[in-house]
């Protein structure tokens, strides 16, 4: 019942709150904050005593939810709330309680404005995101795929910028549209099969079946439909990573959302479509995985390098990390499609490391911006001088995002790009090209922003970072140092999950042998 | 044989224990002064820095002289730590390995490094923030350590990285002007290009050999293997490697397979053998599970993957085409240059080639390769050094152009002749820089030549040093410098001589006009520093003052060694027989030559011609600036080739203009066109032709009930009408 | 014409009815009542039409009953014909609500816009 608790709590929160009156807003603002740190706690065991069962997840647990019978009593629409948690999915839930505490914390000065409901989204927007990385049924993953996007669209709707509406819209439709697609897979896939029930494992084998029936036998699985399905299901993912050319909601979206929302954007959402993509797309489609792969590595090396030259020419610092979010997920999703055991190892890895350093980077934005209001980085210049340990922070934050050896970073990157390059020599080569791009827009942000003379006299008296917001970035700081010298630990968990992944890609040889096991 | 440097040599166990401490000491000076040196007063927070760096320097010295104890017989020490990355493709953790070859470095690194805390305590006595500077070089220590130490390629690559971080920080010590800021990006973005490519040399690495690991992985109580560990079984003739063998175990077997005389090579179409290991029946592979489109010739992808290193090599230590940086990097503070951009990161790209010889040593082409980019380096730095006003500016050339004939010294086949320059050019370019810091201390931060001259009176230390040093460097014979390059050169022409392949030839007089080029601006320093007028305002002449014991002291030590070094260690380095078995005192494995009298031949003539080219370009400089009065004024000056070298031959020009201009426009072009124009164009477009279909159809929307109702009405009759005509 | 329904006299108790004349009368009124809320212009005119058009409806439902009723009472099925009469029943109690609330509506519209001219309820539009 772990993780049905672990979904439960936010809400559970967050119904109070409801009762509760704006003006009690302290108050609120403290019991918001407690339930994120409950959630923390009640999500440990998932580090804790994690012990996957024979087929590879562990707290699974089954609850009838919806059953549709028809005339006959035959069950024809059977949604299960099935949960269960595998090694990469228990450390993005891990990532995402991790996170959310630290991004209500975040909020805490910066949201002036309806703040109960502010919270109440927030805490809806756990829920909404744990049940994404916990659910094993497909129909309830997409429930919660979707669940997740209406909060957001509210925290930037309400609490965003000057294009605020623009932007949250923008990210609406575009996600919606991809996942709309998928829902029509996901039944076509569902029917299609005749499978007893939406479980992912279940319709996986289903399918490895339809695939095998001979020609003209109606519930045969033929490549055009596995084509169409795969697209699909890609299409609302990669919007969702984002991959390069469907990225250009997430400028928009990051420069338009309050702090917070950046921060839970980039750490948790952004990761539900490369997860999407090993959880759900490698199992469904070998056939049309193991043809498109490559193209999706050509996709992910013109992120890289595309994203990072984006990055380069923004005057807007909080667009430019958005930009580098481009960059940095393609490199997670090289690793990815490498479909090699340490790629993927790599690619789940750099998925944990953007989320905590790029969220570092959107709370370090977050707070200048608190003390300026302006995110330009000609306004600067200099600051170096006047706000030091935000000027260490912002150093340490970005060394991680460039990859460092000895931070987290590093150790994403380096796997990831030798996925790539065990996989293609050339595109290894043209990714890690990101390396030296990486260098170049994040340094040349900090020379402008923090080193030179300072210019403007109301820079000379800002303010440093005060002990609320040192606590914000402690944990991400160790973090970032932790996981760079210790990561044998989350290699070890990624592990078992990455090659089962992997072990459902499709090769002539494999195919040619079950046909021979069959006979 | 050490005895006379530490009387007791602790035990082998006991010195694994210590050898943590080696980087620790560092780290922990970074940490104390990095979190609380703000309160700390400025002599203690340089104390504090200092003594890490001398408790460092001292343990390493005990290490080394272990290592270097021949009785003791174990070539070196090896620990391992702790787990650090483990995949299915490699694994590595974190350990120490010392063995001969790290014991040169370990001990310039941590050496000159103590003697230059000395002497920034001196240098950086009046600045701001004295314990950042001090924080920050400890940590500098700290990396270089791990670089040297590492036992596995990926922690010299950790190394690696984070001695660049430490160059990005100190270069943009004073970040406060925006110009020294700049200039630590540039550095530490040129070498990321660099990184690039040792990166793809490590991928290579991992797909041919699978393994990080220079040597076999310490086995708990036995200690590790410290040289390789391959033996060529005397009875049966095969090859036995230790069990997970590391790089250099399987280069060494390599060799012990392929290279049976000194004519073989290693062949374009390697059969994969079969070693032996760890009992009767096993045997080990090269794993190569090389992707496709590298090829599956082990000789090819040997050559690719030195050459991707060497691309590594080339960035960190300022080769041709990626030495723009250094010249820039002398924003940072003196003591800076003289410990990171001459006497220790700036090599450690010699080191590396020299810590992966047996791997370069099979490809002939990757050393070619190198020779000559180190030649044409050593030449093209030298001609521009021959012009700069800028005293840092003359020595950050000269070492470029230094660099460059390590990796002459490298490419001719000559590993350790290229440590051996390494040690030499620490011990004199370092001086040189320590000695141009104390002349510009004095001088009231003045770095224009044209406004210094005759200093020599006011500055005796630092005059007298400073001319050791820069004997050193012109190479005149007995100095330490002399010994390393005279006999890199001797090597390239003795290749000449063995191979008459005419490149050799074209990179030894490459090398000869350099090292009249070197003497010639050398000795233009000094002479437009210490001789003739002074020619400063007043009121720096009223502060022209020796310097303080700190920064003499270490003037002095170095000056010492860059004076006797050769005699002191050049027995380590220089080859008495051409080829043959594995230094003793290095564990280097020089290339052989085919003909054992080519190298002696060369060593005559050489000899001559260097000695002539260094009194000669002494000589020419003495003629044109040693009688005072001919100050060079290169702005007003007609002659194109003068101008040319004086403007760095325009090299940062051209690639602003081929590579960062493009870039930039390329950016900005794709941002608007493809981002904004053509992709968001598509998108709201969609939304466009959706919102416009609409406002077309809101017309049949008039807002009447009545209309409505009819609207129902009609609907609902036609579909009855429809039905019926179905039925029927 | 294709009017295959069972046109013929359909014996009820004593009496005889037509059900022809029932459908035609229920079409007519049903036409009165469309017209009535097309064309007319005051809302409480058109909620009249409205009742008119379901009365007509109950009408149909109520004559099909019978007819069901009186065709298979031979088969002894005791229910048959019910259905029509239920539905007849319930919508009666719906058109109740439903003027009802529509009225209650117009009357709080009359006192805010003090018009019932459907001419004048442009809301929808905006």
């Amino acid at each position: 019942m772990l993780l049905t608790w672990l979904i439960v709590l936010p809400v559970l929160g967050a119904l109070p709150m409801f009762l509760a009156r704006e003006q009690n807003a302290r108050e609120l603002k403290v019991w918001a904050f407690v339930v994120t740190l409950a959630t923390v706690v009640a999500s440990l065991p998932l580090w804790f005593s994690f012990a996957p069962g024979a087929n590879g997840y562990a707290f699974s647990e089954a609850h009838k939810w919806v059953e549709f019978k028809d005339a006959a009593g035959k069950v024809y629409l059977n949604i299960g709330f099935n949960l269960g948690v595998d090694g990469i999915s228990s450390l993005l839930i891990l990532l995402t309680t991790f996170i959310m505490p630290i991004a209500m914390l975040s909020s805490w000065n910066y949201i002036q404005k309806r703040q109960k409901e502010f919270y109440i989204a927030m805490l809806l927007l756990e829920t909404a995101m744990i049940g994404v990385f916990a659910a094993t049924d497909l129909f309830l993953f997409y429930v919660f795929f979707e669940a997740s996007l209406l909060p957001m669209y509210i925290i930037i709707g309400v609490w965003g910028g000057e294009e605020k509406i623009y932007a949250t819209t923008k990210f609406v439709i575009y996600t919606a549209f991809g996942s709309l697609l998928m829902f029509v897979a996901l039944l076509f896939v569902y029917f299609k099969t005749g499978a007893q029930n939406f479980d992912v494992v279940q319709l996986t084998a289903a399918l490895a079946k339809a695939r095998t029936l001979p020609v003209g036998d109606p519930g045969q699985l033929t490549r055009n439909a596995e084509f169409w399905c795969f697209w699909a299901f890609a299409l609302a993912f990669a919007i969702k990573v984002p991959l390069f050319p469907v990225h250009t909601w997430l400028p928009d979206a990051h420069v338009q959302s309050p702090t917070p929302g950046s921060v839970v954007l980039a750490a948790v959402m952004l990761k539900m479509g490369g997860y999407g993509f090993l959880r759900i797309v490698f199992p469904f489609f070998p056939v049309a995985v193991a043809q498109y792969s490559n193209l999706f590595m050509i996709i992910c090396v013109i992120g890289i390098i595309y994203g990072s030259m984006m990055a380069f020419v923004q005057t807007d610092i909080k667009k430019l990390v958005a930009y580098s979010s481009v960059a940095h997920m393609g490199t997670c999703m090289l690793g990815v499609f490498s479909m090699t055991t340490t790629g993927v190892q790599g690619g789940v890895y750099q998925m944990l490391n953007h989320g905590i350093s790029t969220s570092a980077l959107f709370l370090l934005i977050g707070m200048l911006y608190e003390r300026t209001h302006t995110r330009l980085i000609a306004f600067y210049g200099g600051i170096a001088k006047s706000v030091p340990v935000f000027t260490t922070a912002f150093i340490i934050v970005t060394l991680s995002s460039i990859g460092l050896p000895l931070t987290n970073g590093f150790i994403g990157e380096f796997t990831c790009l030798l996925g790539g390059f065990l996989r293609n020599p050339m595109l290894g080569l043209l990714a890690s090209t990101g390396v030296i791009l990486g260098a170049v827009y994040m340094l040349f942000a900090v020379k402008r922003m923090f080193f030179g003379t300072i210019r403007r006299e109301d820079l000379k008296h800002l303010r440093d970072l005060d002990g609320r917001e040192k606590l914000v970035l402690a944990p991400l700081v160790i973090a970032i140092f932790a996981m760079g010298v210790a990561p044998t630990a989350f290699f070890d968990r990624i592990k078992p999950a990455a090659e089962t992944y992997i072990g459902y890609s499709y090769t002539p040889e494999k195919e040619m042998k079950a046909a021979v096991v069959e006979k | 044989m050490m005895e006379w440097i530490v009387p007791h040599i602790p035990s082998r166990e006991a010195l694994e224990s210590k050898m943590v401490l080696i980087p620790l000491f560092p780290f922990v000076g970074f940490l104390i002064n990095g979190l609380f040196g703000r309160t700390f007063s400025k002599p203690f927070a340089g104390f504090v820095g200092t003594v890490a760096a001398l408790s460092s320097f001292v343990v390493a010295l005990m290490c080394v002289c272990h290592v270097h104890d021949t009785e003791l017989g174990r070539a070196g020490l090896h620990v391992s730590y702790a787990k650090w990355l483990v995949t299915s493709d490699f694994s590595c953790s974190f350990g120490l390995y010392i063995d001969k070859l790290s014991s040169v470095m370990i001990l310039v690194v941590t050496g000159i490094g103590t003697l230059i805390h000395l002497y920034s305590m001196g240098y950086m006595a009046h600045d701001r923030s004295v314990w950042r500077f001090f924080a920050y070089l400890n940590l500098f220590l700290f990396m270089m350590i791990l670089l040297v130490l590492g036992d596995n390629i990926l922690m010299t690559f950790v190394g690696w990285e984070g001695v660049g971080l430490c160059s990005y920080l100190l270069i943009g010590f004073w970040y406060e002007e925006s110009k020294n800021a700049a200039a630590g990006m540039k550095a530490f973005v040129v070498n990321r290009i660099g990184d690039l490519g040792f990166l793809m040399g490590i991928f290579t690495l991992i797909a041919v050999f699978g393994t990080v690991n220079y040597v076999t992985a310490p086995v708990k109580g036995e200690g590790g293997s410290v040289t390789p560990q391959t033996t060529l079984d005397a009875k049966t003739k095969a090859v036995v490697v230790p069990q997970n063998p590391g790089l250099l175990d399987y280069t060494e077997a390599l060799r012990l397979t392929y290279i049976k005389d000194e004519h073989s090579e290693l062949p374009e179409k390697a059969e994969l053998p079969k070693f032996a290991t760890g009992g009767e029946k096993n045997t080990v592979s090269i794993p190569m599970s090389i992707p496709k489109g590298l090829g599956n010739s082990l000789a090819g992808l040997i050559t690719l993957t030195c050459i991707c290193l060497f691309i590594g090599a080339t960035g960190k230590s300022a080769q041709i085409p990626l030495f723009v940086w250094l010249p820039d990097a002398m924003a940072g503070p003196t003591p800076v240059s003289a410990l990171i951009h001459a006497a220790t990161m700036v090599t450690s790209g010699i080191y590396m080639v020299c810590r992966l010889h047996s791997l370069f040593a099979f490809s002939e082409t990757a050393l070619l390769l190198i020779c000559g980019v180190g030649a044409a380096t050593a030449l093209f730095a030298a001609l521009i050094g021959l012009t700069q006003l800028d005293i840092k500016k003359v020595l950050a050339y000269s070492t470029v152009s230094q660099l460059g004939y390590m990796f002459i010294g490298l490419g001719a086949g000559a590993f350790s002749l290229g440590i051996f320059h390494v040690l030499t050019h620490a011990f004199f370019k370092a001086l040189l820089f320590l000695g141009a810091g104390s002349v510009i201390h004095a001088m009231s931060n003045e770095q224009d030549m044209r406004k210094m001259g005759g200093l020599k009176g006011k500055l005796p230390w630092t005059f007298a040093t400073m001319l050791i040093g820069s004997l050193a460097l012109a190479g005149v014979p007995g100095t330490s410098g002399w010994f390393s390059k005279d006999n890199i050169l001797a090597t390239v022409l003795g290749r000449y001589n063995d191979t008459h392949n005419n490149l050799y030839l074209v990179f030894y007089i490459m090398g000869i006009v350099a090292a009249f080029c070197t003497a010639f601006y050398t000795f233009r320093l000094v002479f437009l520093t210490f001789f003739g007028e002074n020619r400063s305002s007043e009121e720096v002449k009223h502060h022209i003052h020796e310097s303080p014991w700190t920064m003499v002291l270490p003037l002095v030590v170095l000056a010492f060694l860059a004076l006797a070094g050769g005699f002191l260690f050049g027995g380590m380095f220089i080859e008495e027989k051409s080829g043959g078995e594995a230094f003793e005192h290095l564990a280097i494995r020089n290339v052989p030559f085919h003909e054992e009298h080519s190298l002696h031949e060369a060593h005559t003539p050489n000899l001559i011609l260097t000695g002539i080219v260094a009194l000669l370009g002494i000589g020419l400089a003495f003629f044109r600036y040693g009688k005072g009065g001919n100050i060079p004024d290169p702005e007003k000056s007609n002659n194109l080739v003068y101008k040319a070298s004086f403007n760095k031959f325009y090299v940062d020009e051209i690639y602003d203009a081929l590579i960062v201009f493009p870039f930039c426009v390329i950016s900005e072009l794709l941002h608007w066109g493809m981002d904004i124009i053509l992709i968001d164009g598509l998108v709201c477009g969609a939304a466009e032709l959706v919102r416009n279909g609409s406002s077309l159809l809101k017309r049949i929307q008039t807002g009447l009930m009545n209309t409505y109702a009819f609207a129902i009405l009609s609907g609902t009759v036609a579909f009855l009408i429809y039905l019926l005509i179905k039925v029927q | 014409m294709g009017f295959d329904l069972p046109f013929n006299v359909i014996a009820d108790g004593g009496g005889l009815m037509n059900l022809k004349g029932c459908l035609i009368l229920a079409g007519v009124i049903f036409s009165i009542g469309a017209w009535g809320v097309v064309a007319r212009r005051n809302v409480l005119t058109v909620l009249i039409s409205l009742e008119l058009m379901l009365n007509a409806v109950n009408l149909v439902f109520a004559s099909f009953a019978r007819m069901h009723a009186n065709m298979t009472q031979s088969a002894n099925n005791a229910t048959a014909g019910e259905n029509g009469q239920i539905f007849a029943l319930f919508i009666i109690a719906v058109a109740a609500a439903e003027a009802a609330v529509g009225l209650a509506i117009l009357i709080t519209y009359f006192r805010n816009k003090e018009t019932v001219d459907t001419r004048d309820m442009k809301e929808l539009k905006q």
